[in-house]
């Protein structure tokens, strides 16, 4: 059964919580931060920072509104990232449906990360392993993930929590509950009962995201607003679903528009004379 | 407020730009044997020897392209995977390298330097896998374009036409690869360097007819190219440099072969420089 976490906008206070749960239980090291006079505190998703809230300042007709919204990987039903990965180092996880980087396999190629339509490209690449991850490895504990120098990283769903009957570190932490984690099924009616629940309240542009275009998301979102203004994609696509048809476009180009005009210049060589050798 | 990545750098425009030369002059060579029935033979062979050297230059910015400390574990991507244009890239350059840039160049060196002597005159088997390598050099030029037109990069990805302008200013890179060396060799072929410098004409036209396309196909996403930080670069580098002054150069004189040659060689570069840098601005 496909699991899902659900991060509901309308509950997150951007305590940021989630974000420090998931470099605590991860063994990942704080990110160095630039005091910007803001609550920014990563600024970016990369190899150590898999989680982060973003903020966005939206100025309404009829009021000033401050939405949170949590970056991470969306564990898409079709994951671009490991359809375009030509190590095959990213895989489905069959039991979870969490999509999981083997750093052992990965090349550092970056292909992942351009392919990924969400947050500018979910993987990111890690040069180097830290003190206290080769401490962690060095007991034998290769879960959640070993860790390679110059690989990608991102959130892995806590598989190994979940398949020891825990909750995501992000999700466990959440004081408000605004992350919670089960059955894709149940999240979604929890999601959808949120969301009939904040329409009434007069929230009439709130929303789940869940996007068909890449065969619906292992973490799905209660929105407040258009998925646009959290910086989301209106409707993503698996970014390799017109692969053929582009490729159809290069053949095009050389097996006709080329090949034509090859042929009339280069048959009009036949009748010259003597050339070549 | 979060920051873009730029991953990507001048080390894979590089390792694009060779994987494409090497399948465009096999691609033109080959063809233009062909198309000539054998009197174009000398151009068929100036293609099909620098093959290998593009290729092997390939696969050395593909290595520098990866860290260092992954970089010998390359062959991670030897993987059967046909779903991954990366993937669909890594076989394709290998059967294209043992067709197009050995067995193919190997007969011609048979008859040119009398070695390998069991291979002179095999001209049916340099026939078919000559036809392989053609198949194959389409690909080398194609693959690195859907490599990138299969991402959620939308300069790379809004339209469908990345892989066309890909292959059509590949060819442009290959006939005028083959137009040079044949400018700077001693041995002179005026058949040759008339046909070539035709054939460079009309792959001209047809890349900046393709580039068009895309450039409209992408809407607002090809205005890093057209107005954004890429312009200048775009305007002056590919389409004045690379696409007119060329075409100018050759309607005017004539033994200007040298540098029209290189002056379109440097605009598929820079061509695919724009592409790559324009496509990962924030
Ligand atoms: S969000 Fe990006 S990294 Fe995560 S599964 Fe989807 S494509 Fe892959
Ligand atoms: S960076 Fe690693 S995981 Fe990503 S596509 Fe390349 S090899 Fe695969
Ligand atoms: S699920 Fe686990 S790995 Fe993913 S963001 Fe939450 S704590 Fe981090």
């Amino acid at each position: 059964m496909a699991k899902a976490i659900l991060y509901d906008a309308s509950k997150c206070t951007a305590c940021r919580a989630c974000y420090v749960a998931c470099k605590q239980w991860n063994v990942l090291a704080a990110a160095e931060v630039k005091e910007l006079g803001t609550y920014y505190n990563a600024l970016t998703l990369d190899g150590t920072t898999w989680n982060l809230i973003d903020f966005i300042e939206k100025d309404d007709p009829d009021r000033f509104r401050w939405h949170f919204i949590s970056h991470r990987c969306m564990h898409c039903g079709d994951p671009s990232c490991a359809n375009v990965c030509a190590a095959g180092a990213i895989t489905k996880d069959s039991e979870t449906g969490f999509v999981l980087i083997d750093n052992d396999k990965c090349l550092g190629c970056k292909n992942c990360h351009y392919a990924c339509p969400f947050w500018e490209g979910v993987p990111r690449f890690r040069d180097e392993i830290s003190e206290a991850e080769e401490e962690w490895m060095d007991h034998g504990n290769k879960v959640p993930g070993k860790r390679v120098a110059s690989t990608m990283y991102k959130c892995r769903g806590c598989v190994d929590r979940v398949k020891n009957g825990l909750e995501p570190a992000c999700v466990t932490t959440c004081p408000p509950d605004a992350l919670q984690f089960g059955d894709k099924g149940e999240m979604l009616s929890i999601a959808n009962a949120r969301v009939a629940l904040l329409k009434e309240r007069g929230e009439t542009k709130a929303q789940v995201y869940d996007p068909k275009g890449v065969g619906g998301t292992g973490v799905i979102y209660v929105l407040l607003d258009d998925p646009e203004v959290y910086g989301l994609p209106a409707d993503p696509k698996v970014s390799t679903a017109d692969m053929v048809t582009k490729w159809l476009t290069g053949l095009i180009t050389a097996g006709i528009l080329t090949i034509v005009p090859f042929w009339m210049v280069f048959k009009a060589a036949e009748a010259e004379g003597k050339g070549g050798e | 407020m979060h920051e873009g990545t730029h991953y990507w750098h001048w080390l894979l425009v590089a390792e694009m730009f060779l994987g494409g030369l090497a399948g465009a002059c096999f691609f033109t060579g080959a063809l233009a044997d062909f198309f000539s029935k054998g009197k174009l033979r000398r151009v068929a062979k100036i293609g099909s020897y620098l093959v290998l050297p593009s290729v092997i230059l390939t696969l050395v910015f593909l290595l520098l392209d990866l860290p260092p400390s992954r970089m010998f574990y390359f062959w991670h991507f030897m993987i059967f995977k046909p779903l991954s244009s990366m993937n669909q890239g890594v076989w394709i350059l290998t059967l294209f390298t043992m067709t197009a840039g050995v067995l193919v160049p190997a007969i011609f060196l048979a008859e040119d330097k009398g070695i390998l002597p069991f291979l002179k005159g095999q001209e049916g088997l340099r026939k078919a896998l000559s036809v392989i390598g053609i198949i194959f050099g389409v690909g080398t030029m194609g693959y690195s374009g859907v490599v990138l037109a299969d991402k959620a990069v939308p300069l790379w990805s809004a339209s469908i036409f990345l892989p066309a302008t890909w292959v059509a200013v590949s060819i442009v890179s290959g006939i005028a690869a083959i137009r040079l060396v044949l400018a700077l060799s001693s041995k002179k072929d005026e058949l040759a360097e008339t046909v070539l410098s035709k054939a460079l004409m009309m792959a001209l036209i047809v890349a900046a007819i393709v580039i068009v396309v895309f450039l409209f196909a992408s809407g607002d996403h090809a205005s890093v190219l057209i107005s954004g930080s890429y312009a200048l670069a775009f305007w002056l580098g590919v389409v004045l440099i690379g696409i007119v002054a060329p075409i100018v150069i050759d309607f005017a004189a004539k033994n200007m072969a040298t540098i029209s040659s290189i002056l379109a060689i440097l605009g598929v570069f820079l061509y695919k420089w724009v592409i790559l840098y324009g496509g990962q601005v924030h």
